[in-house]
Formats: C-alpha cells, sequence, structure tokens
C-alpha cells in the first residue's frame, strides 16, 4: 500500500490529473459538436451512439494517452537513476505492481469521466433513449481491460528503455491500426492489438448509402473478444514482469 | 561477527569475461573499510552483487552474518544504507520530498528526515527542488537517503566522483565521523588513492576484477620501505666514504639516497659522514606515496 501511495506521491507537480480532466473536457467538446444536430431518431438512439462514438475515440485516444501516462510514470524512475535504490528497499515485482496500479487508477479514471461525459451531453442533448446500465457497465469494464493492456505494453517498453520515444512510436502506429483497423472485416481487425476498442464494443452500426441514414443497433456482447484481451494481458504482465525484474541496475 | 561482509570467491562473468573474480572480502565492523581500485577495475560490480542488483556467476556473500539470499536480500538490506555510482533523486520533487519517499518505504520514523538533512547540511535548500541543486547538493542528498535508516552499514560507491576539492573535504568529514557518532560500518570505494589514505582504516584493493591487497593502511604504508636523502657539501666524497663501508647509494638530484629506514642507521650513517669530515647539511625521509605503492602492485600498468 505503502509502495502505491508513494507512486501517486512521485508523480506531484507532473500535472497527471489535468491530464485526465483535459483528455475528459477534449472528448465533451468532440461529443457536443457531434450531437450539435440531433434528430428525434437518433435522440432515441443517443446512448448507443454514444458508446459507439466513445469506442472509435478511445481507439484514436487511448493508445497515445497510455502511452503519456506509462512514459511519466517510468520516466521519473529513469531521469533521476532511482531503480537501483528502490531495488534495495523493495522487490522489483511489487515496484512493477504499483507502477501498474497507479497507470491503472488514472484509466479508470479517464474511463469514469468519459462516463460522466456522456450523461452531460445526454442532458444536453435529450437523449429519450432509456439509460442501458448493463451495456454501460460492460463499456466501463471492457474499456479498462482493453486500456490495462495497452498499458501493460506501454508500461514494459518505458521501463525497459530509458529513451521514451521507442514507446512513442509503437503507440502512435498502435493508434493508426487501431483506427485503421474499423475499416478492415473483423477477422483481419482481431489481429490487430489495438483494434480492439471498436471489437470489443457492445454497439454495431448500419450505414444505408442511399438514404444517408445512420442505424446504431446492441450486438451480442463480445465474450469471445474479450477472452482473448484478458489472455492478452495476463501474457504482456507475465512477459513485463520476467523483462522487469530480470533487469539488472 | 568480527566481519560485517565477508564474501567468498566472489565472481560476476559478463559472456566470457570476468568482471570480478574469486574476491574473498573481509570488511571489518564499525569502521572505514576503503575499496580502491582504478575505473572499470570491478569495484561497481562488487558492490552492486552485495546489495543484490547484480547476480553473481559464482561465490558467497555474508553480509551482517547472514549469508545473503535472494529470499532474504531485503530483510538484511534493511540495515544497508547506500549510494550507488551517481545519487539517485526526483528532479522534480523538493529535498524533503526525495527523503520523505524513502522513509516511508523503510518504515522509519518522520523525525529521521531532519536528523539526515541536519547531518549533510541540506537544512536551507530541503525545499528547493533537486534539479536546481548542484552537483555537491545531490551527492550530499544521496549520503542522506543512505542515512535515512540510520543503518549498521553503509556502502558508499565513489561518493565523491565530480565534486569540487570544497565538496570532496565535506563528504570526506561527513564519512569520517559516521562510525564515531552513529556506530556505523562504512564502505567507501573510490580511485583516488589520497581519498582513502584520509578516510580508511582498512583498505582493499581491486584490479582487473581481481583483490590484489587487503589489510590495514598502516599496512599498505609499510610497503613503501622508506628511504633517507641526505645532502653533504661535497656530496661525491661522501657516496665514497658510504660506498667504502658497504653502504649502498644512490644519487639522485643533488641528495645521496640510502635505503635505511630505522633511527639507529640514520645516526651511524650521519656519524661516519661526520667523522670524514663530510657532514650532512640537509637529511629527509622519503617515504613512497600510496600511488606509488598501488602502481607497484597493480603491475604499473594502471593509469589512474
Amino acid at each position: 500500500m505503502n509502495l502505491l501511495k508513494m507512486e501517486f506521491y512521485k508523480l506531484r507537480h507532473r500535472k497527471m490529473g489535468l491530464m485526465v480532466v483535459g483528455l475528459a473536457c477534449v472528448q465533451l467538446l468532440y461529443m457536443m459538436w457531434a450531437t450539435k444536430d440531433m434528430t428525434i431518431a437518433e435522440q432515441s438512439q443517443g446512448w448507443k451512439n454514444g458508446i459507439y462514438s466513445f469506442s472509435t475515440l478511445n481507439a484514436m485516444m487511448m493508445p497515445l494517452f497510455i502511452a503519456v501516462i506509462a512514459s511519466r510514470i517510468s520516466d521519473i524512475e529513469h531521469k533521476g537513476n532511482t531503480f537501483k535504490s528502490l531495488k534495495t528497499i523493495t522487490s522489483s515485482q511489487k515496484l512493477l505492481d504499483a507502477k501498474i496500479l497507479c497507470g491503472g487508477i488514472y484509466l479508470l479514471s479517464a474511463i469514469l469521466l468519459q462516463v460522466l461525459v456522456l450523461f452531460i451531453v445526454s442532458k444536453q442533448r435529450h437523449f429519450t433513449e432509456i439509460l442501458p446500465v448493463g451495456y454501460m457497465i460492460y463499456y466501463v469494464l471492457s474499456t479498462f481491460i482493453m486500456s490495462m493492456i495497452l498499458l501493460m505494453l506501454q508500461l514494459s517498453l518505458s521501463l525497459i528503455w530509458g529513451n521514451q520515444m521507442i514507446a512513442f512510436m509503437v503507440a502512435i502506429a498502435g493508434a493508426f491500426l487501431g483506427l485503421y483497423s474499423m475499416f478492415f472485416s473483423e477477422k483481419i481487425a482481431r489481429w490487430i492489438l489495438w483494434g480492439y476498442y471498436a471489437l470489443l464494443s457492445p454497439v454495431r452500426m448500419n450505414w444505408d448509402e442511399t438514404t444517408r441514414i445512420v442505424d446504431f443497433y446492441w450486438t451480442k456482447l463480445p465474450i469471445v473478444n474479450l477472452l482473448v484481451v484478458i489472455l492478452g494481458l495476463v501474457s504482456l504482465y507475465i512477459i513485463g514482469k520476467v523483462l522487469f525484474v530480470r533487469r539488472e541496475s | 561477527m568480527d566481519a560485517i561482509i565477508t564474501t567468498n570467491e566472489l565472481s560476476k562473468q559478463y559472456k566470457k569475461v570476468f568482471s570480478v573474480k574469486d574476491i574473498d572480502l573481509k570488511i571489518p565492523q564499525q569502521e572505514v573499510y576503503g575499496f580502491l581500485g582504478p575505473n572499470g577495475a570491478g569495484k561497481s560490480t562488487t558492490l552492486k552483487m552485495i546489495l543484490g542488483l547484480v547476480t553473481p556467476t559464482k561465490g558467497e556473500i555474508e553480509v551482517l552474518g547472514k549469508k545473503l539470499t535472494h529470499k532474504n536480500r531485503l530483510e538484511i538490506l534493511k540495515e544497508v544504507g547506500s549510494l550507488i555510482e551517481s545519487p539517485s533523486y526526483y528532479g522534480h520533487l523538493t529535498g524533503k520530498e526525495n527523503l520523505k519517499i524513502l522513509q516511508t518505504l523503510r518504515g522509519v520514523p518522520e523525525k529521521n528526515i531532519d536528523k539526515v538533512l541536519s547531518i549533510v547540511r541540506l537544512e536551507r535548500e530541503k525545499d528547493k527542488r533537486v534539479s536546481q541543486y548542484s552537483l555537491g547538493m545531490k551527492q550530499r542528498l544521496g549520503l542522506a537517503a543512505a542515512l535515512i535508516s540510520f543503518p549498521k552499514l553503509l556502502i558508499l560507491d565513489e561518493p565523491t566522483n565530480g565534486l569540487d576539492p570544497a565538496g570532496i573535504q565535506e563528504m570526506r568529514e561527513l564519512i569520517c565521523n559516521l562510525p564515531k557518532q552513529y556506530g556505523m560500518s562504512i564502505v567507501v570505494s573510490s580511485h583516488l588513492l589520497s581519498e582513502m589514505d584520509q578516510m580508511a582504516h582498512t583498505v582493499g584493493i581491486i584490479n582487473h576484477g581481481e583483490l590484489i591487497f587487503q589489510d590495514k593502511l598502516e599496512v599498505l604504508h609499510q610497503q613503501s620501505s622508506s628511504q633517507m636523502a641526505i645532502r653533504t657539501l661535497d656530496n661525491q666524497s661522501a657516496m665514497m666514504v658510504l660506498k667504502k663501508q658497504g653502504i649502498k647509494v644512490d644519487y639522485k638530484e643533488e641528495y645521496l639516497v640510502i635505503p635505511v629506514n630505522q633511527d639507529e642507521e640514520v645516526r651511524k650513517v650521519s656519524q661516519l659522514l661526520y667523522e670524514e669530515n663530510v657532514p650532512p647539511i640537509r637529511i629527509e625521509e622519503r617515504k613512497k606515496s600510496l600511488e606509488a605503492i598501488f602502481l607497484e602492485l597493480t603491475g604499473k600498468t594502471v593509469s589512474l
């Protein structure tokens, strides 16, 4: 517990909270802009639209946001050469766990703020659709699990290499791949880690080319995709742990 | 328990090269042990192995009477403070905030922060961000961090590296006072021999990964057979007088250099010169410097 407390203490003056709130503000502005001329039909699909839009936004924004969080958590140790000091007080394993938890708490806060943004938009745009509590809980959980796998990846890269450019290059490439994977078939998209934000979404979209009408519908929860992500998370945790624990100071 | 650290055939091999080979350290309690060697000799690797930061290829380490293993490493290290290579710090935090992290993680009383800040004389700068500290201040903060739990054993790797002469002297004074004031045992590594001469009671010399000397500093000094340098008004005659008596004598820079170190021998030589009417006008004792001894021990090939 002390280790986790100290992880947050170390991040003082690093404006981490501001970053989380900043991301939510950008998302709120985007959502307000995207829903400014809602029709009655669209208001009746407000929540579906919101969850779908956030899945797309996450594929673009979360890889970079997670890379920044992971980099900040790791960079403070590289810059001050503190690993060798910390490793005489605690085990590498516990240190890594504390960093994952710390990053996880920032991510969960960002995702919960997304829900808050959706609530604000629903009130401002007068959604007529009933709040889908179950789907909302699934959205929060699946987005959090997906974000954790990216956090594991980014943390591993940021902790192992002092040069944070490597981690950022991976994140930028991931964000592009995640976004473009939406244009591929699901079979191909399944091979792209960053594409799972969209794959895990419980909402799908129909777009009629002739009438130019967009229709959202609930899909069967993609449990297989979720299991793939959970498996990936466990594997990345084990790989990251082995690499970080083995690393000599 | 005679020694606070004992190692047995401690070795570290990277690929095919031994960075440290079969080192048997015996570091006494409550004094300053100087771990001496040129750059790249294996000092840091040895100290890192003692702290469990590097896994030895071979050998055993005993710290505070307990054999160091992966399992008990952190338990043993609760009694050990360390400063390895450069000081560790969070530049965006203040000196006090940096110490607060270590104090919390080590689970020691909060009052220790002010105590160690006072020992290293950083009370005035405690609320300044460490990124604004000078190198000397960062080193002192590093020492304060190592002292935070008032450990029984303090391991300091090149603590004066990069400091100016005033900083070196200040750090030296701080280190020298610790065994007396707090009963700590201290291991200090350095490539500066003169520094060890002023700090350490016992020294270990490592070269190319091997321990080539380990004993009290006096023993190291004794290895330097002292010489007597005598100057007379007629050095040529004086040299002939001494040679006639079978005394080995060299002529160097207007001095007759005689390898004697006993008072009685000096008296005899002096008396002889008086009797032969070439009285000494100047007698000087010349001892080899630690540097010279070190170069001798390391085969005169080491560049310091």
